[in-house]
């Protein structure tokens, strides 16, 4: 490639916007010569600077949550052996039968059926991966209110979705709590709204057989709940 | 609106952008090992990577998983990134829009190869501390405001390039004009922004 037609395709380049055959020969011819070097930087800080501008664009109802989960879903490495016994205990084992029997059979069967099948380790290993990365649905209840907690089947995080929870009192605040052999700990806190809320959730311990839903006063340490509860998962 | 020659600097505060405390970013503390710190920087990108991926695809379902497949190769090659050759942000969303192109790419049948060139292409950007710091202070306004400076055709050709992915060829036919034209309109687009969002330079050396 001689020096004009690098220059011609400097800014191409810059942007990626070149075929595999112009790339590696600007490429090679930039490495080599100190004036399209110098050329280059001031298209790729211009390309640098585009980068950040993107025309505004309002994220989808739960696009957020779907891209997090499917990320955490592709990154985690499927379990090499079956479903760890500590993903579902205690009450947990009736709330996520209940919630995801059907997903849940089905899996099972088509595992069963693979694995006769093909008879392949390997494939049943994968299956079993992809239902253990589901998401366990929890129903939340109490007075004229109702929610739904989706917990990651690894507890990394989770999402709460409320319907017709008012909006907490003037200095007061709502709390979601897990509870389990450890007692209470603070999942996250809101203010609630009249329509229909989305609260994130962190990782949550693996523990926990129950949440809820407490009225705390604003100041309170969050250490445990001292309010009334509104909302609860089954006990 | 056009483009005059004396127009846009932008008001940057050079002592300020200068003395910046420079706090660790969930990206740099996921680089420097912190694992956990990943789900925060996926949560931190997601709105503009999706707007990034939406200006390429246009189908919100599918830039929802072009930005799953981006925030997959970030995972994978974040080592890859020099905080001395490159703007965080922009890197990162270079490799989503990147991520977005190969999409469009597939799905048009005319697929040649994963542009996936970001890291390669930086590889080449000399370090430049007073450029990193001016990146860090521009704000997408900034940016905009700088592009509605330049001339319509010249805007029109940084949009379908570089915002809708489009090949300069592509675009050529598409407007009825030469490649050449398509490509020399680029360079001088790109001339005028870098100059238009830089400050002078006399100002930030010593």
């Amino acid at each position: 490639m001689t020096h004009e037609q690098a220059q011609e395709l400097l800014a191409d380049f810059a942007l990626g916007l070149l075929d595999s055959g112009e790339h590696a020969a600007v490429q090679a011819h930039v490495q080599d010569c100190g004036e399209c070097r110098a050329d280059l930087q001031e298209f790729l800080r211009a390309g640098e600077a585009l980068a950040i501008a993107p025309l505004e664009a309002e994220l989808p109802f739960g696009a957020a949550e779907r891209i997090a989960a499917g990320v955490r879903a592709r990154l985690d490495p499927p379990r090499p052996q079956g479903l760890p016994s500590n993903v579902i205990v205690g009450p947990w084992r009736n709330i996520a039968l209940g919630a995801a029997a059907g997903v849940f059979l089905l899996a099972v069967g088509l595992t069963a059926v693979t694995i006769a099948w093909l008879d392949a380790r390997d494939e049943a290993d994968r299956l079993e991966g992809q239902l253990a990365a589901r998401a366990i649905e929890l129903p939340l209840s109490g007075e004229g209110v109702s929610g739904t907690v989706y917990v990651a089947s690894n507890f990394a995080g989770g999402v709460a979705r409320f319907t017709g929870l008012a909006e907490a009192p003037a200095q007061h605040h709502y709390q979601l709590w897990s509870e389990g052999p450890y007692g209470a700990k603070s999942a996250a806190d809101f203010t609630g709204s009249n329509g229909e809320l989305l609260v994130q959730l962190p990782e949550l311990p693996k523990e926990m057989t129950r949440m809820f839903v407490t009225l705390e006063p604003d100041g309170a340490t969050g250490a445990a709940p001292t309010g009334p509860e509104v909302l609860s998962t089954p006990r | 609106m056009g483009y005059t020659e004396t127009s846009t600097t932008f008001d940057h505060n050079v002592d300020k952008i200068l003395t910046m405390p420079v706090q660790a970013s969930p990206f740099q503390r996921f680089r420097a090992g912190e694992h956990s710190a990943f789900d925060q920087f996926v949560a931190e990108y997601t709105g503009p990577a999706y707007a990034t991926a939406l200006q390429v695809l246009k189908v919100p379902a599918r830039a929802e998983e072009a930005v799953q497949d981006a925030f997959v190769r970030l995972w994978q090659r974040a080592g890859q990134f020099d905080p001395d050759r490159g703007n965080e942000r922009s890197w990162v969303l270079a490799i989503v829009r990147n991520s977005a192109i190969d999409a469009l790419r597939k799905q048009g049948r005319t697929f040649e190869r994963s542009i996936d060139d970001a890291p390669s292409v930086y590889a080449l950007r000399d370090p430049d501390d007073v450029w990193q710091r001016v990146l860090e202070g521009l704000t997408s306004t900034d940016v905009r405001a700088a592009l509605q400076q330049l001339p319509a055709e010249q805007q029109e050709i940084v949009l379908k390039v570089y915002y809708e992915g489009k090949r300069p060829v592509e675009v050529a036919r598409e407007l009825g004009i030469a490649e050449g034209t398509v490509r020399s309109r680029l360079r001088l687009a790109l001339g005028k922004l870098r100059e238009a969002l830089g400050p002078v330079r006399e100002d930030l050396e010593p």
